[in-house]
């Protein structure tokens, strides 16, 4: 019997590693496409590559005038997942806690950002922002990133939050603390995982968007790097050697992110969403 | 009345706890979608500061509009397939990422891998996966003397709403396996092992122990993918931008270009309203459902 179920965890094992070879084989393939010359490019796809210049990438990081879009990248994710984390949180608490109507309204208020399309939102919100001067600016993207990801962090939070007991920031408020210091010390602290899940999520959506970009920074210095790509491959459409090492190197800080951190990350993503 | 004033004031404190919170989003998200629902009752074309009010005449184009109703078709098959295909292949990796297997840690991570893509780099890369000449599937398949299944994927008609799906797929099961696994990891040992004792096969146990206590993960894998694939965009528009022949034309990509490329904006807008009642109503209908699964067992 032992002997038989060994035989059929080494088949499912066997099984398992194919079909992740199968799951990584576009990342490669793109990879790979990086190294290759044009003539290579020109034959079979399925040839591996013969040398690893680096060349391509070289060219394609000044083109693309790289280090200045993943700054801009940087400083607008984390920006935007910083506020998300504060304005979130503390709204997402008296949503959860108390059970008057009027927060029952505002929680839905909020939810309901999770089902509209950001398409209906477009022209108005365009209009607007030109109107406060925001178009190509960090602090418009800012908040429209922010506004976008926090009907999904209340959801999240205060979801979490209703399955926390109460009586620790009760205690601390008999002992005198103030509502906000007694969430920011029992509460907030209590809430990490869910504030992981929502730092992971949203720090993805907001790296990852291109409509925002697309409309509201145009400019060159306030490029992020999907809308870096995303006018890099029109602009060279018939130069695959340059296209491919752009796309690498649009994944690449994620991914050294990812290996880093996948405990964590993958951690962070199930305990927000499966109560425990 | 001591009391009373004592509610106030922690009422009023919690006003403010929501305030920041209420007014980034009222002014960035909400208020201009409550703009567009009103755009919806005008034929204002996005430009020009004239407009004239309508009522619902542009709902009632709708009804008539043989492209609307494809995108609304292709939509519903675009989301139906996803769910479906990304539920139904996270639950068996899960089990297998939650069994004795060694590589398990490893093999989770790669899986995971395709979700931290942005739409753009995965539309990308499948795009030349999916090109008709040096693709590298067209390739493969005539090297396996299955050149007659040669096409090209993402331009032919028939295929191209399939060839989508695939990608999106690709894109999330890792990311739906990792809720499903979650999940797996609450339920008690013990219970299996009462199973075995009463002479339960393996597939007895995941029919009555297993899927009965994944409803809380499948609600949020369900709902979460239902709600991302009906808003899918991106990964449209930079592959096909729903063609060829309104192929893979959904309301979102329909939405940008009546409203943008065409400059109907009240019309466009229309779309969207639509668009977000559906939403609504499936996610409402969905969670529904699936909570009461959640109750039951």
């Amino acid at each position: 019997m032992p002997q038989q179920r060994n035989v059929r965890t080494k088949l499912l094992e066997l099984a398992m590693i194919l079909l992740a070879l199968l799951s990584l084989y576009p990342i490669y393939f793109i990879v790979s496409m990086t190294f290759k010359t044009p003539q290579q490019m020109a034959a079979s796809p399925l040839t591996l590559p013969t040398s690893f210049s680096l060349g391509n990438y070289a060219a394609t990081w000044e083109a693309m005038r790289f280090h200045y879009v993943l700054g801009n990248t940087l400083l607008i994710t984390a920006s935007s997942v910083l506020l998300l984390v504060v304005l979130g949180s503390l709204a997402a608490y008296p949503l959860a806690r108390k059970t008057e109507k009027v927060y029952y309204v505002l929680f839905v208020y909020f939810i309901a950002g999770i089902m509209l399309p950001f398409q209906l939102a477009m022209v108005p919100l365009y209009r607007l922002v030109n109107v406060l001067h925001m178009v190509n600016t960090y602090h418009g993207a800012i908040l429209i990133f922010t506004a976008i990801n926090l009907p999904l962090s209340i959801f999240l939070y205060a979801g979490f939050l209703r399955s926390t007991p109460k009586e620790l920031e009760e205690a601390a408020k008999i002992d005198g603390c103030s509502l906000f210091r007694a969430f920011w010390l029992t509460v907030f602290p209590l809430m990490k995982p869910v504030t992981a899940t929502i730092v992971v999520l949203c720090s993805l959506n907001t790296w990852n968007d291109l409509i925002v970009p697309l409309l509201f920074l145009q400019d060159q210095s306030y490029r992020t790097i999907t809308i870096a790509l995303y006018m890099f491959v029109g602009e060279h459409v018939t130069n695959w050697s340059l296209l491919f090492p752009g796309m690498v190197l649009a994944v690449l800080p994620l991914a050294v992110v990812y290996i880093f951190l996948q405990k964590f990350i993958i951690k962070g993503i199930a305990a927000g969403s499966v109560k425990g | 009345m001591f009391k009373l004033t004592m509610h106030r004031k922690e009422h009023l404190i919690l006003a403010c706890f929501i305030l920041p919170a209420f007014v980034v989003y009222t002014f960035f998200l909400l208020g201009p979608v409550l703009g567009s629902f009103f755009y919806s009752l005008t034929n204002w074309n996005g430009f020009y500061q004239t407009m004239d009010f309508v009522g619902l005449r542009n709902f009632e184009r709708l009804l008539s509009d043989d492209v609307f109703m494809k995108a609304l078709r292709n939509t519903m098959v675009f989301t139906f397939f996803v769910v479906l295909l990304q539920n139904g292949l996270a639950i068996p990796l899960a089990l297998a990422m939650d069994s004795r297997i060694r590589s398990k840690q490893v093999l989770k991570t790669i899986f995971f891998v395709p979700a931290i893509l942005s739409p753009l780099v995965v539309g990308y890369t499948w795009m030349y996966i999916y090109e008709p000449q040096a693709g590298v599937l067209n390739t493969l398949l005539r090297e396996a003397g299955l050149a007659s299944w040669a096409r090209s994927w993402l331009g032919d008609p028939a295929y191209a709403l399939y060839a989508i799906i695939v990608m999106v797929v690709w894109q999330y099961v890792g990311y739906s396996m990792v809720i499903y696994l979650a999940n797996l990891q609450t339920i008690p040992g013990d219970l299996y092992e009462a199973g075995s004792i009463d002479g339960a096969s393996g597939w007895q146990k995941f029919r009555s122990i297993t899927f009965p206590l994944l409803a809380p993960s499948m609600t949020i894998n369900v709902v979460l993918s239902s709600i991302g694939t009906l808003k899918a965009f991106d990964i449209i528009f930079v592959t096909t931008k729903g063609g060829p022949y309104y192929a893979t034309e959904t309301m979102t990509t329909l939405l940008y270009s009546t409203a943008f490329t065409k400059s109907s904006f009240g019309y466009g807008t229309a779309m969207g309203v639509v668009m977000f009642l559906i939403i609504f109503a499936l996610s409402l209908v969905q969670i529904l459902l699936l909570r009461r699964r959640e109750v039951q067992s």
